[in-house]
């Protein structure tokens, strides 16, 4: 294909199928390598239409791209013209309830103008992560418990799906990791700022403990944030070798209610993967474990050495690994024990061979109603 | 400190490159440097940003991209790959021992880094 119809639609400056562009845009943070035939930056609506409609006459693959920083393949490409979404960063409404913005717009940056609001979905990686990826892997956050995932927070999407066809969603498009179309804006709502919290830090020896104190919290509704760092996970950042919880509370429940205090524990908690990376563990999955299994799996994880922290209180945790070789046995016991393979940062190519057949069925029923032809994100999820 | 060998890809470093805020392009980060030496690509975009925007503070390896960058410009150099402009600097501080030229024109239009 040419290069010459995108340069007169978009510009010279937002094309590229330089090698250097291509190299570059060939992976993500899952380290899978494609082969990316031409990269664009969005800027305007319009020509992501024309885009769309070009790709669907000429059977072009068409993948959107944030960050870049998902973990399962989804912005690998395959002979594929990236959409970079970097560009596309405006707020475009903003009023006391909700705000309307461009997929790319990140979110420290959505936060940094928000005053008094905020939006409460707060994934690890919040000072990169692009409203955009968020909403293709129904990201979630620290507040889970409180604030639920992405889904609950998208009042509309506005998607050019595969037909070619500029249309306002819901938030049934959420999660799709954008195999149905080009997101061109997003009206979020947003809440209160939390004014009022306070934190606790727990440490044990002995996991039933932690389990025990686990089950506490959880129904304790002041409660919003109850993060878990194992003592191999602990050892390898440095700190003392216990089990510890990091807990968040509405109000002034726990001890800790200096907010320079909250944030240097939230610091700790946050480079919890950066000392595990450091020690070469920089493979790092996420699955959900049913309550009634969450001990024995974290019993498996103590037994293998296999460092670990996360949201224990979704029973979500995030087990690190040094070779990825070594995962095929974590999934076959996560199986085993009735969890998911996963639950937070999305499908892609690295995982689908785990999604449940019969959400691959309605998201195959999805696709063919918004992208028969199969432009976009070919290969991924389904 | 490590070399790009470590890096994972993971980009947290995109929060650290103002030039990736105005411009958009994933080569002007960390990470697409990174990617770039990894190939073997020797290219001039290793000149475009000044060595002190691209850092590690939000690199989870440590990978010190600032002297990688320097490196690939030490080897462009040596392969007859220059830009006018890191041209004219070298020259400059050859002739005058500053990068700016005579300083006693007082006529300086660009400035290096």
């Amino acid at each position: 294909m040419s290069i010459t119809w995108f340069e007169n639609l978009v510009g010279k400056e937002n094309v590229s199928d330089e090698i250097v562009d291509r190299e570059v845009y060939s992976t993500d943070a899952s380290q899978i390598k494609g082969r990316c035939d031409k990269v664009i930056w969005a800027t305007e609506v319009k020509h992501l239409h024309q885009i769309v409609l070009y790709a669907k006459r000429n059977k072009l693959n068409l993948i959107p791209r944030g960050a870049g920083t998902n973990l399962v393949g989804s912005c690998v490409p395959d002979n594929s013209v990236v959409i970079d979404f970097s560009k596309m960063n405006k707020i475009i409404a903003l009023t006391s309830n909700y705000v309307v913005v461009e997929p790319g717009v990140v979110l420290d940056d959505l936060n940094s103008v928000l005053r008094d609001k905020f939006f409460p979905i707060q994934p690890e990686d919040s000072a990169t992560c692009t409203i955009g990826g968020m909403i293709g892997i129904n990201s979630t956050g620290f507040y889970e418990k409180k604030y639920g995932r992405m889904k609950d927070w998208v009042l509309e999407v506005e998607m050019i799906d595969g037909n070619g066809r500029l249309k306002t969603y819901d938030n049934k498009v959420v999660g799709k990791e954008g195999i149905l179309g080009l997101i061109t804006s997003v009206k979020l709502k947003i809440t209160d700022k939390i004014n009022e919290r306070s934190m606790n830090v727990f440490k044990y020896d002995k996991l039933t403990d932690v389990l025990n104190k686990v089950n506490e919290l959880k129904n304790n509704q002041e409660v919003i944030a109850i993060e878990f760092i194992d003592l191999n996970a602990a050892k390898l950042a440095g700190l003392e070798e216990r089990y510890y919880l990091i807990v968040e509370y509405l109000g002034f429940e726990g001890g800790v209610r200096d907010l320079n205090e909250i944030g240097r524990l939230w610091h700790i908690r946050k480079k919890i993967f950066h000392k595990l990376a450091i020690n070469g563990y920089v493979y790092l999955e996420d699955p959900l474990i049913p309550q009634e299994n969450l001990s024995e799996f974290l019993y498996y994880l103590e037994t293998k050495k296999i460092p670990c922290y996360g949201p224990i209180g979704t029973n979500v945790l995030y087990p690190c690994f040094s070779n990825r070789d070594e995962i095929k046995e974590l999934y076959d016991t996560v199986l085993k024990l009735r969890g998911v393979i996963g639950s937070r940062q999305g499908i892609g190519l690295l995982k689908k061979n785990y999604l449940n057949e019969v959400i691959k069925e309605e998201l195959r029923n999805l696709k063919e109603q918004l992208d028969p032809n199969h432009i976009m994100n070919k290969g991924k999820v389904i | 400190m490590a070399g790009v060998d470590k890096c994972i890809l993971c980009g947290k470093c995109r929060a650290d490159s103002a030039l990736l805020r105005v411009t958009g392009k994933e080569i002007l980060t960390a990470r697409g440097k990174a990617l770039l030496i990894m190939k073997g690509i020797l290219d001039k975009t290793f000149y475009i940003d000044p060595l002190n925007d691209i850092t590690v503070r939000s690199c989870p390896t440590n990978v010190e991209i600032s002297e990688e960058v320097r490196k690939q410009r030490e080897r462009l150099v040596e392969n007859g790959i220059e830009t006018k402009a890191n041209r004219r600097m070298i020259d400059n501080i050859r002739e005058f021992g500053n990068p700016y030229g005579s300083l006693e024109k007082k006529d300086i239009k660009e400035v290096y880094s």
